[in-house]
C-alpha cells in the first residue's frame, strides 16, 4: 500500500501520539530516536500533502444502475 | 349629574323604597310591600324629600299640606308634638316630617335658631361619615357584646357626623354625648373626624370625589329617569355583555387580520397590543403560553393576522382577543404550510439534537447535492480548494428548484448513501424566493434528510432564508459558503496544527537525549568508572597477604614435621639391626631365616653368621638344650 493512502487525518493522529510518547519521556533511546525519526517524516509528508493537494472533483451518475463517477468539468 | 349625586348619598332601604315609589306605589302600599311600618316608609321619603328626589306634594295632598305648613309657620319648631298637637288627627308625625324636610333647606331660620331641636337628619354629603361611625360602633359592641345603640344612638352619631366636632368640647355640645361616652370613646371619633375632614378639605367637601366614584352608575340613572327600565348593576351588565360576546360563535375562534399597535410585554412573559386599521382597533393578549412559541418577535406596526377568541375582562369591562396563534401577514399559504408542516415534524421529534449526527472533522469524501450549474457549487468548490484541497468531492447534479425539485433531491440523497464512502453531505443551492426554495421545505426531503445515515449540512438561500431542511438536517450553514467553511478545516490552521507538532516532536526528542545524556553522565560519575585501579590495587594487596599467610603457615608446618622426621629417624636408627651389631651382637641366620631358637638347626647345618662387620660361615657341632 503506497504511503499517501494513509489519510491525512489519520497522519496527523498519529503524529499527536508520537510526539505524545515522546513528551512522556519514559522511552527507550533507541525507540525514542525511531520516533523522532518517524515523526518528522510524516510532518514532512503532511506538509507535502496538504502543499500539492489538489480537489478531485467527480460528478457522480447512475448508469445501468451503477453508481459510476465522471471528473466534474465545469460548464 | 345631581340626581345621581343624591341617590349615591342615601341608604339602600330608602333606595329600595325610592325604586318602588318610582313604580308608582304608594306609601301605605311599600310599607305593606316591604313589611315595614309606614312612619319608616316616611321617614325614607323625609330623606327623599330632603334631597329634592321626591316632590312633596307627590306624597301628601294640598290640603294636608297647607294645614301643616300654617302651624309651621307660626311655630317656633320646638318640638314635633308641639306641631302634632296643633293639628287634626288625620296628619300623622310622618307627614310633619315629610313637609318639615320639605321646608327647611328654604328655611334657614329653622337650623339657626333652633339648633337643638332641630331633627336629626343626615346630611347626604355626611353619609358616608356616619356609615364609618357605624361601622366603628359595630366594632366596639361587637368587642363589648353589647347591642350597638347603648353605645350611641344612631341620632348621636348623624349629630356627629353633620357637626364634625374638631375637639372634646365641640364632641360635648353633641345631644346624647355624656361625659363618661366622650372618655370612653372621644378619641376614637375625633380620630374618624379628622380622617374626613382632612379629605373633605382636599376635595372640597367630599363631593368631587364622590361624583367621580359613581361616574359608572350615572348613564343608567339617567335611563332610569326616564323609561324606569330595569336596574342592572355594573357588575350585572358587564356579565350580560359577556355572555353575549363570547357565545357568539363568529367571534370565537375568529382570525383578524390589522397592525401592531402600543406593544407591551409584561414582566410576566404575556404581550399585550393593539391590532389596528384604519378605521379602528382592538385589544389583543398574548399569554405566554402561546407566544413562547412564536418563532418571530413582534414588533410595533408589524403587519400580522392572528386567531383568538374575544373575551370580555370584567374588571375593566374591556373586550379583547385573547390570541392563539400569530401569522405574519403577507406570506400567504405557503407560509401557512410552512409553519403547519414545521410543527407536525418538530412534534414527531425529527428535529430533536438527539438524532443530530456530529460531522467529521476530517472528512475524506464531501458530497455535494446540488444544481452543477449554479452558483452555489462553484462558491463550495472553491473555497473547499481554498481550505483544505486534500479531499475528494462527489457532486450529485440535483435539480434544486420547480417542481421535480423535491424527488431529485430525495434521490440524491439515497444515491449518495448507497455509496458509503461519502463522510458527510452539503444539501443546498444559492438564494432566491420563497417558492424557489420551497422544495426545502417538503416533507419528503426533510424526512429523507432525517433517514440519512451521512451527517447531512444544510445550506439554503440567505443568512435569513429558514427552511424546514434547516431544523432536520444535522448542522444549519446560512449559506453554501458557509457550509464549504464549516464542512473542512482550514488549511493555513492545519499548517499551524503540524508546525506546532513540529516543535513538539523536536523538543520532545532534545528532551529525550538529555535525559540519556543526564544519565550517562551520572553512571560515569561512579567510582569505578572514576578510579578504575582501585579495584585492582585492593586486589593486589589481598593477594598478598593471602599468600603471605600461606607462606608462613607453610613454613611453620615443614619445621615441626622435620623434628618429627628426625625424632623418628633417630628412633628408627636405635632399632636397626646395624645398631645391635655394632653393640658386638651377631645374627644367625639359616637359609635367610633369622635362627632364635635351637630348634632352628639341626647338627652339621649350615649357618651364617652375620657380624658388625662380615658374615661368617659355619657348621653347627652341637645342640644344646639350655
Amino acid at each position: 500500500m503506497p504511503p499517501e493512502t494513509i489519510s491525512f487525518e489519520k497522519s496527523l493522529e498519529k503524529l499527536k501520539g508520537i510526539v505524545e510518547d515522546l513528551e512522556s519521556g519514559d522511552l527507550p533511546l533507541k525507540e525514542s530516536l525511531e520516533k523522532f525519526q518517524n515523526g518528522i517524516d510524516i510532518i514532512k509528508q503532511c506538509y507535502k500533502e496538504l502543499e500539492t493537494a489538489e480537489l478531485k472533483i467527480e460528478t457522480i451518475i447512475k448508469k445501468d444502475g451503477k453508481i459510476i463517477t465522471v471528473p466534474f468539468t465545469k460548464k | 349629574m345631581a340626581i345621581m349625586n343624591k341617590l349615591e348619598h342615601i341608604s339602600d332601604t330608602v333606595r329600595e323604597t325610592y325604586g318602588s315609589y318610582l313604580e308608582g306605589k304608594s306609601i301605605q302600599e311599600i310599607a305593606k310591600l316591604r313589611g315595614l311600618k309606614e312612619t319608616t316608609i316616611y321617614s325614607h321619603f323625609e330623606i327623599l324629600i330632603l334631597n329634592k328626589l321626591v316632590e312633596l306634594d307627590d306624597i301628601i295632598n294640598s290640603v294636608k299640606k297647607e294645614k301643616i305648613l300654617s302651624v309651621l309657620r307660626g311655630s317656633d319648631f320646638t318640638n314635633l308634638k308641639e306641631i302634632k298637637d296643633q293639628l287634626d288627627e288625620s296628619i300623622g308625625y310622618g307627614e310633619i316630617r315629610c313637609v318639615l324636610a320639605f321646608v327647611r333647606p328654604q328655611n334657614q331660620l329653622y337650623r339657626t335658631k333652633k339648633a337643638t331641636s332641630e331633627p336629626i337628619v343626615l346630611e347626604p354629603e355626611n353619609k358616608m361619615v356616619f356609615e364609618k361611625l357605624k361601622e366603628w360602633r359595630r366594632s366596639i359592641a361587637f368587642r363589648k357584646n353589647i347591642p350597638p345603640y347603648c353605645i350611641f344612638h344612631d341620632s348621636t352619631l348623624i349629630s356627629i357626623a353633620n357637626k364634625r366636632p374638631q375637639n372634646k368640647e365641640e364632641l360635648k355640645e353633641i345631644k346624647g354625648m355624656s361625659v363618661k361616652s366622650i372618655e370612653s370613646y372621644g378619641e376614637d371619633i375625633l380620630k374618624i373626624m379628622n380622617k374626613y375632614n382632612r379629605i373633605d378639605s382636599s376635595s372640597s367637601r367630599g363631593k368631587r370625589e364622590i361624583e367621580t366614584y359613581n361616574k359608572g352608575s350615572y348613564e343608567r340613572v339617567e335611563s332610569l329617569e326616564s323609561s324606569k327600565a330595569e336596574i342592572f348593576t355594573v357588575g350585572e351588565l358587564t356579565k350580560y355583555i359577556k355572555n353575549i360576546l363570547e357565545s357568539d360563535k363568529k367571534l370565537t375562534n375568529l382570525w383578524v387580520r390589522g397592525e401592531i399597535s402600543n406593544l407591551r410585554q409584561q414582566a410576566s412573559g404575556h404581550i399585550y397590543f393593539s391590532l389596528k386599521d384604519k378605521e379602528s382597533q382592538i385589544k389583543c393578549v398574548l399569554f405566554r403560553r402561546v407566544g413562547e412559541h412564536l418563532n418571530f418577535n413582534l414588533e410595533h406596526g408589524m403587519k400580522i393576522i392572528v386567531r383568538g377568541d374575544l373575551e370580555v375582562y370584567e374588571p375593566y369591562g374591556e373586550y379583547s382577543i385573547i390570541i392563539e396563534e400569530i401569522q405574519p401577514d403577507g406570506l400567504g399559504a405557503l407560509n401557512l404550510a410552512f409553519i403547519q408542516l414545521k410543527n407536525k415534524l418538530e412534534k414527531e421529534g425529527l428535529f430533536s439534537n438527539k438524532h443530530k449526527k456530529p460531522l467529521p472533522k476530517f472528512p475524506e469524501i464531501i458530497g455535494i447535492i446540488t444544481s452543477s450549474t449554479g452558483a452555489a457549487i462553484q462558491d463550495i468548490l472553491n473555497i473547499i480548494r481554498r481550505r483544505y484541497p486534500l479531499v475528494r468531492i462527489l457532486i450529485a447534479p440535483t435539480t434544486v428548484q420547480g417542481k421535480e425539485a423535491a424527488t431529485s433531491i430525495v434521490d440524491s440523497i439515497k444515491l449518495m448513501n448507497e455509496l458509503s464512502c461519502v463522510d458527510v453531505i452539503i444539501l443546498g443551492r444559492g438564494g432566491g424566493s420563497l417558492e424557489d426554495l420551497w422544495c426545502f421545505n417538503e416533507e419528503i426531503v426533510a424526512r429523507a434528510i432525517f433517514k440519512s445515515k451521512i451527517p447531512i449540512i444544510s445550506a439554503v438561500g440567505h443568512e435569513t432564508d429558514f427552511t424546514i431542511a434547516d431544523f432536520v438536517a444535522d448542522y444549519r450553514a446560512p449559506t453554501p459558503s458557509a457550509a464549504a467553511e464549516k464542512v473542512v478545516p482550514d488549511a493555513q490552521e492545519l499548517y499551524e496544527v503540524i508546525y506546532n507538532l513540529h516543535v513538539r516532536n523536536i523538543q520532545a526528542i532534545r528532551y529525550v537525549v538529555e535525559l540519556h545524556k543526564s544519565n550517562l553522565k551520572q553512571i560515569l560519575n561512579r567510582p569505578i568508572f572514576k578510579r578504575p585501579f582501585d579495584r585492582i590495587h585492593s586486589y593486589y594487596r589481598e593477594l598478598d597477604h593471602t599468600f603471605y599467610k600461606l607462606q608462613t603457615i607453610t613454613l611453620k608446618n615443614t619445621t615441626s614435621k622435620r623434628k618429627e622426621l628426625e625424632i623418628m629417624e633417630s628412633k628408627i636408627f636405635a632399632l636397626s639391626p646395624t645398631s645391635i651389631l655394632k653393640r658386638g651382637y651377631s645374627i644367625i641366620m639359616k637359609d635367610n631365616k633369622i635362627v632364635k631358637s635351637f630348634s632352628d638347626v639341626k647338627l652339621q647345618d649350615n649357618i651364617n653368621v652375620i657380624l658388625h662387620k662380615g658374615k661368617l660361615d659355619a657348621q653347627v657341632k652341637k645342640i644344646r638344650r639350655d
